[in-house]
């Protein structure tokens, strides 16, 4: 319950303290970076994909000291670059390339932002395809999200600096930290630290991850069972897979690898996503091609829930205040689920736990079905959470943890075979 | 004698009576952080290192924090009084693209939504003057807190909704024909609204039951029958448990038509501690049909022209 109390604090604190309006304004507030409109200011002479580049020449490390040296440095940027993501910052551009605008942001930042031509390639985005965006009081992080988020294309923190590029591949957290560093960046960042065991110590939190793990790890196993009908021999190879894994992220093969360590509190992970991300592995790993689609398909069809779910949660609140008709109820909902991204709200409970929250959603697919009144009531309630950005919470049991590891899968509940505890209609389904 | 039900029923009101008290606590620490140090943004770095020797700390909570906590970060009093007398036109507009309403019958709802709108900035500024004596009393502070938590409610829920003049004056003013159509589109939006929130509780039990996609859509289907819809909602953070209290009353051959043994087991778990929120939810907001006061629609008319006479001046 502690857990639950620290986790509202922050998410309270946090979501007051991002309120763009101020509490208690003072007059030694620290500056922000202003930036005039774009296309006023000067073009920098050098490009900023160069800076790496540069620097990567002037250090040439040869001997393993420099190297290590060097690793070090890598880390301190990423560090400071991390901080720089989180100047606040004003951003206006009308009609302008998109390089240009990178290059002025880096400029403005003092930054190294470089555009992956290879992933702009296969986004089919041109370095000098044209962007409008006015943003004020963004953080640099979600100024760079906003420009983004409609070309499809996503950032990470990368030896020093800013490489916009490919959105993240599919969650894998223990298995491809380096790829998942691109993704990670920016959604670590808006995080709560919600993953940073508190001080009630490590070894209680690496406990909890192993009791909630192998609870998840037996439901997500029964639906396993359940659509691809494993034999005994796949069971067995996915089930010694999947102890490995939680053995692994534990540390009881290999301590370096256990649960990481940042400034004495520990980093226990979602168990929710890695349970699902190892047998997800697993899956892929044991099943035939068939069994894995089926798998597949209901993981993407429960992602499908869970955006719908915000979808109507979306016009439910737009309705609290619009008092829509059924014809733009349906509209919206419609617009939103064609166009709907999972940045604009991690979860659906999302909604239930924030009062008054409302997602980052632009303009384009909700203001088109509003008349004027409505209009101007959607942009100020929409305007008050301007820069508001969740990550997906860790999961802490049931509902966010009102229900804690008694109300998780139950060892006894494990199932004699496959087939004997599917429920009637939807093994008729199947 | 003590049932079971009824300590349930206490646990998860002490729960929600706690967490509203942290959430206070929350703010007023906040409150406390916040001056008279300069705000920080939701990222800002601390820099550590400050000098050790800090001055005894003062309970003092700044009055702009005030409109804040009131209206969400929609600005103060004077522009949110704009804001509702935009939603009071949405919400007029609203029943007349499904009543079509004659002029008389706007003026009559502009009328009662502007007694609400008025009764409700009256309530704010009682509280704001209340808040006045307060702010540098931290404990006399929390029964503030408990106050401002009906008019938050207000806010976040609307100022014309069930028992504002508004409702009122409308469930008066149509004719029979017009109540048909109100009705109908009513228990439209209604059922929309509880769906989305029976798909979050859904998504939430697949987290721990890793359902099938046909069992979601199944347990949707059996969720959202129009008996389990509430007649007026409490609070979005309570509804979750609205839609849990009502999925406890399902027979349990009905869930085990969709679910599996081990999970019929799971959900029986959590079912049990839902079937005891029925009393707080009601006392939250929550009616049912069916529920003592549900269907006193035109009882509640006769007071609510009285009730905008003597609000109106």
């Amino acid at each position: 319950m502690s857990c639950l109390f620290a986790l509202q604090l922050l998410i309270l604190v946090s979501f007051v303290a991002r309120f763009p309006g101020p509490i208690v304004a003072h007059a030694d507030d620290p500056p922000r970076e202003t930036k005039k409109a774009v296309e006023k200011k000067p073009q920098p002479e050098k490009p900023a994909a160069e800076k790496p580049a540069n620097k990567a020449n002037a250090d040439k490390p040869v001997a393993a000291e420099d190297a290590k040296k060097a690793a070090e440095k890598k880390k301190t940027d990423n560090r400071k670059l991390q901080r720089k993501l989180q100047v606040r910052t004003d951003l206006k551009a009308e009609n302008l390339p998109l390089k240009d605008v990178v290059k002025q942001l880096a400029e403005l930042h003092d930054i190294a932002i470089r555009l992956d031509e290879a992933a702009l390639k296969k986004a089919g985005v041109a370095p000098d395809k044209r962007i409008t965006v006015s943003v004020e009081n963004f953080t640099l992080a979600l100024a760079l999200k906003h420009v983004l988020k409609d070309l499809n294309l996503h950032f990470g923190v990368i030896d020093g600096e800013i490489v916009i590029g490919d959105p993240p591949p599919p969650p894998e957290p223990e298995e491809r930290p380096a790829q998942a560093a691109v993704a990670a960046e920016p959604v670590i960042m808006e995080a709560m630290p919600a993953m940073m065991a508190g001080a009630v110590g490590g070894d209680a939190q690496v406990q909890q991850l192993a009791r909630q793990s192998k609870a998840l790890l037996k439901a997500e196993m029964h639906l396993v069972r359940a659509v691809c009908k494993p034999t005994d021999e796949q069971l067995q190879k996915i089930n010694e897979d999947l102890e490995q894994s939680l053995k692994s992220k534990l540390g009881l093969n290999d301590p370096k690898k256990a649960v990481r360590q940042r400034a004495g509190q520990v980093l226990v992970g979602d168990p929710l996503q890695l349970s699902r991300a190892w047998v997800h592995k697993a899956v892929a790993a044991h099943l035939t091609a068939e069994q894995a689609a089926l798998y597949q398909e209901q993981v993407d069809q429960r992602a499908a829930d869970r955006r719908n779910a915000s979808v109507h949660n979306v016009v439910t609140r737009l309705d609290q205040d619009l008092a829509l008709s059924a014809a733009q109820r349906d509209q919206i909902v419609a617009k939103l689920r064609d166009n709907w991204n999972d940045g604009w709200c991690p979860a659906p409970n999302q909604f239930i736990q924030m009062e008054q929250w409302f997602p980052n959603i632009p303009e384009k697919y909700i203001a088109e079905f509003l008349d004027t009144e409505q209009k101007a009531i959607w942009r100020s309630n929409h305007n008050q959470n301007r820069g508001v950005v969740f990550a997906q919470a860790q999961f802490a049991g049931f509902m966010g943890g009102m229900f804690g590891e008694e109300f998780l899968w139950q060892d006894e509940e494990e199932e004699a075979g496959p087939k004997a505890d599917v429920a009637p209609d939807a093994r008729l389904a199947e | 004698m003590t049932t079971r039900a009824d300590r349930q029923v206490f646990q998860a009101a002490s729960y929600l009576r706690r967490l509203t008290a942290r959430i206070g606590l929350a703010l007023v620490v906040f409150a406390i952080c916040s001056w008279p140090s300069p705000v920080r943004a939701q990222d800002d770095e601390v820099v550590e290192g400050v000098p050790a020797a800090v001055p005894e700390q003062q309970f003092m909570v700044a009055d702009e924090n005030f409109d804040q906590w009131v209206f969400g970060g929609r600005g103060a009093a004077s522009a949110n009084q704009k804001r509702f007398r935009s939603l009071l036109e949405v919400q007029i507009e609203g029943v007349q693209r499904t009543c079509a309403l004659t002029d008389q019958q706007k003026n009559k709802l502009r009328l009662a939504g502007s007694a609400d709108i008025k009764r409700f900035f009256e309530r704010v500024e009682a509280l704001r003057k209340k808040f006045q004596l307060v702010k540098n009393d931290q404990n006399k502070f929390n029964e503030f807190w408990q106050e401002m938590q009906p008019v938050q409610a207000t806010v976040n829920r609307g100022t014309f909704g069930e028992g504002s003049y508004f409702k009122k004056t409308l469930k008066n003013l149509l004719t029979l024909e017009q109540v048909a159509k109100f009705e109908s589109a009513d228990r439209e939006r209604r059922l929309f609204n509880y769906r989305s929130k029976v798909e979050t509780v859904v998504c939430s039990l697949d987290e721990v039951l890793s359902l099938r996609a046909q069992q979601r859509q199944n347990l949707v289907e059996l969720l959202t029958t129009p008996s389990q819809v509430p007649r007026t909602f409490g609070q979005d953070s309570y509804c979750q448990y609205a839609v849990l209290y009502q999925a406890s009353r399902i027979p349990d051959d009905k869930l085990r038509q969709i679910l599996d043994k081990p999970q019929v087991a799971t959900i029986q778990r959590i079912l049990a501690q839902a079937r005891g929120y029925g009393v707080f939810l009601k006392s939250s907001g929550f009616v049912w049909d069916g529920d003592p006061g549900a269907g006193d629609g035109a009882r509640a008319n006769v007071d609510a022209n009285v009730l905008i006479e003597e609000a109106v001046p």
